[in-house]
């Protein structure tokens, strides 16, 4: 057990809505963050992601960008457009991006982007990092 | 240049002045003429002596010749100029001309047949005894001859063809004149009465005088008087010799006849000073024709050399040269012309030249006329013409106007026959058109292949995407999972079995490194990656990169140390991509460097540029093998000296970053020496 999965048994189980269509990634995520004792949910395709959204409320979304043939930055962008709070934090998963963001935790930051293939500790710390503010 | 016969009347033309002066002189006589009739009438109206004889000796002018004169000088006056006529009859000129000749034809018929018509008394009773008259008031025989064939002379005046009658009558009467003239002039009383019948008058000698050469010298513009009139040889000629053959002979032998009888001197001295005189006079004016003669010929042999060396000119030219009347008739032709239209200039001299023009113009001669005529000048004008055997051919026509005295006269064109220079236009224009079709086709093609480029491009770049995806989604599963099972996320592993975990995940780690390097390489090669462009310390950069490097090359016991120009210049790169460029340079380095090797990292200056090298004490590089390796998986060595593994696009990843940043990237290296890389950068300011 990590030790970062004891600073965060005092605190509210978070929602994190997982958002990605390949199963071994979402299984790992799923196992990392409910170790890390969040709550997850899992939407594996667009429309699953578009319609959980409003139901399960998350407090952060974790977002592949490419979700199957569609972008996820620009379904993000949709949801917002129809009402979808902007304050909840989303970490966006990309291949095309280097370096794992994993940058000290600004005031009022409000997304991550990580690259594939990533740490999942650092992934967890990254998502505590946001969901605290 | 053979030129129409036609022409050869045009060449003598009349002077007009001369014309002119010779229509006055005409109806100068006829006015005088009729002055002299008047008088005499008047002279038997008023029966005035001196007016109907010239002296009381001398007989008288009857009143039927007064009255002839009278009328055969209006007909004379009226038929002066037929060019103000207008074209009109002259029905009262012929009346007259024809009284006249009546008048004298019925007195001859008198004088022949003994008649007594009765016109001898029809104006004038002439009473008591006239001197010289053989019948009372009926005028000389020759009077009446002279009449007659001048009444007729007068009439056919406005017929051209009758001018030779017109001269012989006039002549005759002339002389008949002349005679009786000379006859009162000598004392000679037979040259002026024949037989007993009645005397011609002196002033009716004179007057017929005055009436002959009026009649000769009404039509100038033909005849013998239009070459009197013109300003030929023979016109000149003419004019100084004939008034002098005339006059000279006559006064000299009237002084003679005069100083004989007055006693000056003998018959023999007479004869000799008129033969004297008369051989002076014409001497000098043979003479003076002589040297104005000489002078005229001069100038006209020089005018036909002229004219033949500008007929030897016309001849040569290539050019077709040929000349027209007013009406297009064809009257000179040069060889050119010959050979450009294929008629010969005796076949086609005196035809219209509407022969050598297509059917399918009409009227295009006509029209080039008439523009001429307007004072347009013909230039370069572009047409087609038809040859002798039917080809038609392209021709360029220069056309002008031939002008004597100011007027038209005929047309002269130059041609050049500009067929083949049309072919030629017609081939290049058919090339052209033909290089247009297949230049469009390989435009057409291009395009289509540019088409099919930029779709294996979106494909391409697709492909990245998607490759970058599908291949680095499971190694995240992979890395993920590797990670949560050695951190001992889901329960303790035996050594061995965390020992080949750990291969597990090194060999996964570079399996994510050579994704990165080809998804890189893949991006950078299809423009897809922009350089930034930013300020950067190059210095700097490379102290950080040695000292990231160092810990690594201690490890192997491999000297790693910098040499950086203090005065590097800033230079303007992606920073990043340079950072990539010096890490994989100087992991290389350590990966072929045996221990207690050295590493250096060198920045040098240059004018325009900045050099980096690094330079190891390694194993080195074949030189068959120096050009290979910056290109991609060119796997010289499978791994490092201490088994490190190599992607084998580290080096063509360098050479894609450096290239596109505008620089360029050589190796030196000997085999078991050493290597040395060489990164040159421009210095963007």
């Amino acid at each position: 057990m990590p030790n970062g999965l004891k600073k965060k048994e005092s605190r509210a189980r978070s929602k994190i809505l997982v958002v990605d269509d390949d199963w071994a990634i979402v299984e790992l995520l799923k196992f990392t963050l409910t170790s890390w004792d969040f709550e997850v949910s899992v939407a594996r395709s667009e429309e699953e992601f578009r319609r959980g959204v409003f139901e399960c409320r998350p407090d952060l979304i974790v977002l592949d960008i490419m979700l199957g043939d569609k972008n996820g930055v620009e379904t993000y962008q949709a949801l917002l457009n129809e009402g979808f709070d902007p304050k909840v934090p989303v970490v966006f998963l990309t291949v095309l991006a280097k370096d794992v963001s994993t940058t000290p935790p600004q005031p009022g930051r409000t997304f991550a982007l990580v690259a594939k293939p990533f740490d999942p500790e650092k992934l967890a710390k990254e998502i505590t990092c946001l969901i605290e503010g | 240049m053979n030129v129409l016969d036609l022409s050869r009347d045009n060449l003598n033309l009349p002077e007009p002045h001369l014309i002119r002066s010779f229509r006055h002189i005409s109806q100068g006589a006829s006015i005088l003429v009729i002055i002299v009739g008047f008088l005499v009438l008047i002279g038997w109206v008023f029966d005035l002596p001196n007016l109907k004889s010239v002296l009381p000796r001398f007989v008288t002018m009857k009143a039927n010749t007064a009255i002839g004169f009278v009328l055969a000088g209006t007909s004379l006056f009226l038929l002066a100029d037929p060019m103000k006529r207008k074209n009109r009859t002259p029905w009262l000129a012929h009346g007259c001309s024809s009284v006249v000749a009546l008048i004298g034809g019925l007195t001859l018929c008198e004088y022949l047949f003994g008649w007594d018509l009765g016109i001898d008394r029809l104006v004038f009773q002439e009473t008591g005894e006239a001197v010289g008259t053989s019948v009372l008031g009926r005028m000389s025989p020759l009077t009446a001859f002279n009449f007659f064939i001048i009444g007729f002379a007068l009439i056919s005046l406005d017929f051209p063809s009758r001018d030779r009658i017109t001269y012989f009558l006039v002549s005759v009467a002339g002389f008949v004149s002349l005679t009786a003239f000379l006859g009162y002039a000598y004392g000679i009383k037979s040259f002026y009465g024949i037989a007993a019948q009645t005397e011609m008058a002196l002033h009716t000698s004179l007057a017929f005088g005055a009436l002959s050469l009026g009649v000769l010298f009404s039509r100038p513009d033909r005849g013998l008087m239009k070459i009197v009139a013109s300003d030929c040889v023979a016109g000149i000629v003419a004019r100084r010799l004939l008034p002098s053959a005339v006059v000279v002979p006559v006064a000299l032998g009237s002084l003679r006849l005069l100083g004989q009888r007055m006693g000056f001197y003998s018959m023999e001295f007479g004869l000799s000073l008129t033969v004297l005189f008369s051989v002076v006079i014409f001497v000098s004016l043979i003479g003076w024709n002589v040297v104005s003669l000489h002078r005229l010929d001069s100038e006209r042999k020089l005018s036909e050399q002229t004219l033949a060396r500008l007929a030897a000119i016309v001849d040569s030219s290539d050019e077709g040269i040929i000349s027209t009347t007013l009406d297009g008739t064809i009257f000179s032709w040069n060889k050119a012309a010959e050979r450009i239209y294929g008629y010969s200039a005796d076949e086609v001299i005196g035809l219209p030249v509407s022969i050598l023009v297509p059917p399918d113009r009409p009227g295009e001669i006509t029209d080039l006329m008439e523009r001429i005529k307007s004072g347009e000048r013909i230039q370069q004008y572009e047409t087609v013409r038809l040859r002798k055997d039917g080809q038609r051919i392209h021709v360029c026509l220069t056309a002008s106007p031939i002008k004597a005295d100011k007027k038209i006269i005929g047309f002269s064109g130059i041609i050049h026959d500009i067929s083949e220079q049309k072919r030629i236009e017609e081939m290049i224009r058919r090339t052209q058109e033909e290089l247009e079709r297949r230049v469009s086709e390989r435009t057409l093609d291009l395009q289509r292949a540019n088409e099919r480029l930029q779709r294996l491009d979106e494909m391409k770049s697709d492909f990245i995407a998607l490759a970058s995806h599908e291949l680095k989604t499971p190694l995240t599963a992979i890395e993920g999972f590797l990670a949560v099972i050695l951190k001992g996320m889901v329960g303790e592993f035996t050594d061995q079995q965390k020992e080949f975990l750990g291969v597990i995940k090194g060999a996964t780690e570079r399996l994510n490194r050579l994704v990165d390097e080809l998804l890189d390489f893949s991006k950078i090669d299809s423009g897809q990656v922009k350089m930034k462009r930013e300020p950067t310390d190059l210095g700097k950069l490379l102290k950080e990169e040695v000292i990231v490097f160092k810990m690594q090359a201690k490890n192997k016991e491999i000297e790693l140390g910098e040499i950086i120009d203090d005065r590097l210049n800033e230079i303007l790169c992606d920073r990043d991509r340079l950072k990539e460029v010096l890490d994989n340079l100087i992991s290389n380095a350590i990966k072929y460097t045996p221990k207690r090797g050295k590493i250096m990292v060198e920045a040098r200056n240059f004018e325009d540029s900045v050099q980096i090298e690094v330079r190891d004490t390694g194993i080195g590089i074949r030189v068959e093998d120096q050009e290979k390796i910056f290109e991609p998986f060119q796997h010289l060595r499978k791994s490092g000296l201490d088994g490190e593994k190599s992607t084998g696009l580290g080096l063509a990843l360098v050479k894609k970053i450096i290239e596109a940043q505008g620089g360029r990237v050589a190796v030196r290296s000997n085999e078991g020496v050493g290597s040395a890389f060489l990164v040159t950068l421009p210095i963007k300011r």
